[in-house]
């Protein structure tokens, strides 16, 4: 043993959230853009930094993803109505700012965020990570599944969501909606 | 996404891809790729992850263990005791690079003193009172002159240790840490080390800092509100 491999742990552990900050962040924002999904990362790193040297390096990134959703299932259990993620509560998360865009079109990317946000968690989870470019392996093992259940849950999630948003054609009868979505 | 998707022309009758590259644009754009290097957030984390050193008694054991050749009791105490000497180090105004360099010379020093620390249970105060000497020693060499942190720069403002600008995350964490800057030397040190050490090692602290061991808990009290009076009156609180 040398004191290298402690620095050895810290410098992977560096160059890991160096790398992966980011992602993970966009990741956790579109997850559950009303919570603090901020402190849910950080808090998954914390604790990926306690577990590193048991962490085997390949699967460094998806028990990061892992870690940050339990975090967030967490966290919504602890809201007062949980199921209430209504597009007015995404648009005060102030994800996306409604500056120099006309208010229809802040307003569609707002409901798409939504819906996203409503999906039961695992189609949610295999979009969202679709969404910043996971592969469809490391998703299965975020979630514990056959990588054709991976397809097949983000399959349902974009039809799911093309319910809501996604046809031009809406456009108008979207500025409608609002308040009978659950 | 992947161009592997067979899915994707069935699941997208109705336009949604392009909807969602525009939400990705616009999270991408509101969620920035930083390529500052964040090493005050990872510092942090790795402190906050290190498992809290309540408890003397274990390095102590893991001590007795490396003594004895176990080589992963070693790097135990090593991975979990290294925030603390880093710490340390940057507290007395070293910068990076020589940081390091104590960092080093200090747990090659224990290696060496490995059977002469007549008291294993004090092993922070060991690291703490070595690596205060390694890094006034390092900081003379590389500037000529007594490091500042000798006893008449104590109680004085000191904003050597600072996070980077760019690192700071929002306003808040702007302005605590102006507020933390104008905090006496004394101050700044005894915070760094009780949050790093933890409360169980306060007598590795005080004597880190020549201080009573009594006065440890009542001083950081102080400190913590005269840090919260100076960001009250910036309306920071």
């Amino acid at each position: 043993m040398t004191p290298g491999d402690s620095d050895d742990h810290a410098a992977a552990f560096s160059d890991f959230y160096h790398r992966e900050r980011t992602r993970l962040f966009r990741f956790a924002a579109v997850m559950s853009p009303h919570l603090d999904h901020e402190s849910a990362v950080q808090e998954a790193f914390v604790s990926a930094w306690r577990h590193w040297p048991s962490i085997s390096p390949p699967a460094r990134r998806a028990w990061l993803v892992k870690t940050i959703r339990n975090l967030l299932v967490d966290q919504s259990r602890r809201l007062e109505r949980p199921s209430e993620v209504t597009d007015e509560v995404i648009a005060r998360s102030r994800i996306l700012v409604p500056r120099h865009r006309e208010a229809e079109a802040w307003h569609e990317l707002t409901s798409t965020l939504a819906a996203i946000a409503r999906l039961p968690d695992q189609l949610r989870t295999a979009l969202v990570l679709r969404f910043w470019d996971f592969d469809d392996d490391e998703t299965a093992d975020v979630l514990g599944c056959r990588r054709e259940s991976v397809r097949r849950y983000v399959s349902d999630a974009r039809a799911r969501i093309s319910e809501v948003v996604g046809n031009p054609e809406r456009r108008v009868r979207g500025s409608r909606r609002g308040k009978g979505t659950p | 996404m992947t161009d592997d998707d067979p899915d994707r022309p069935t699941a997208d009758p109705v336009g949604l891809e392009p909807r969602l590259d525009e939400l990705r644009a616009e999270l991408t754009e509101a969620i920035p790729d930083d390529p500052d290097a964040d090493d005050l957030g990872v510092a942090a984390i790795i402190a906050q992850g290190s498992p809290t050193p309540t408890t003397p008694e274990r390095h102590a054991a893991l001590l007795t263990a490396a003594r004895d050749g176990d080589g992963s009791a070693l790097d135990t105490l090593v991975a979990e005791l290294t925030p603390l000497v880093w710490h340390v180090a940057r507290g007395n105004g070293l910068d990076q690079a020589l940081a390091e360099d104590v960092v080093q010379t200090v747990w090659l020093s224990l290696l060496r003193h490995l059977d002469r620390i007549a008291e294993p249970r004090a092993l922070a105060g060991w690291l703490i009172v070595t690596t205060r000497r390694e890094a006034q020693r390092a900081w003379r060499e590389a500037n000529g002159r007594a490091a500042l942190s000798s006893d008449s720069a104590v109680d004085v403002p000191d904003t050597r240790w600072l996070p980077e600008t760019e690192a700071l995350r929002d306003d808040r964490d702007r302005r605590l840490w102006r507020a933390f800057a104008a905090l006496p030397r004394r101050c700044q040190e005894l915070l760094r080390l009780t949050v790093l050490a933890g409360r169980a090692e306060y007598r590795a602290v005080a004597e880190a800092l020549a201080m009573p061991r009594g006065s440890i808990g009542p001083t950081r009290g102080r400190c913590l509100n005269t840090l919260r009076a100076r960001l009250e009156r910036e309306g920071g609180a």
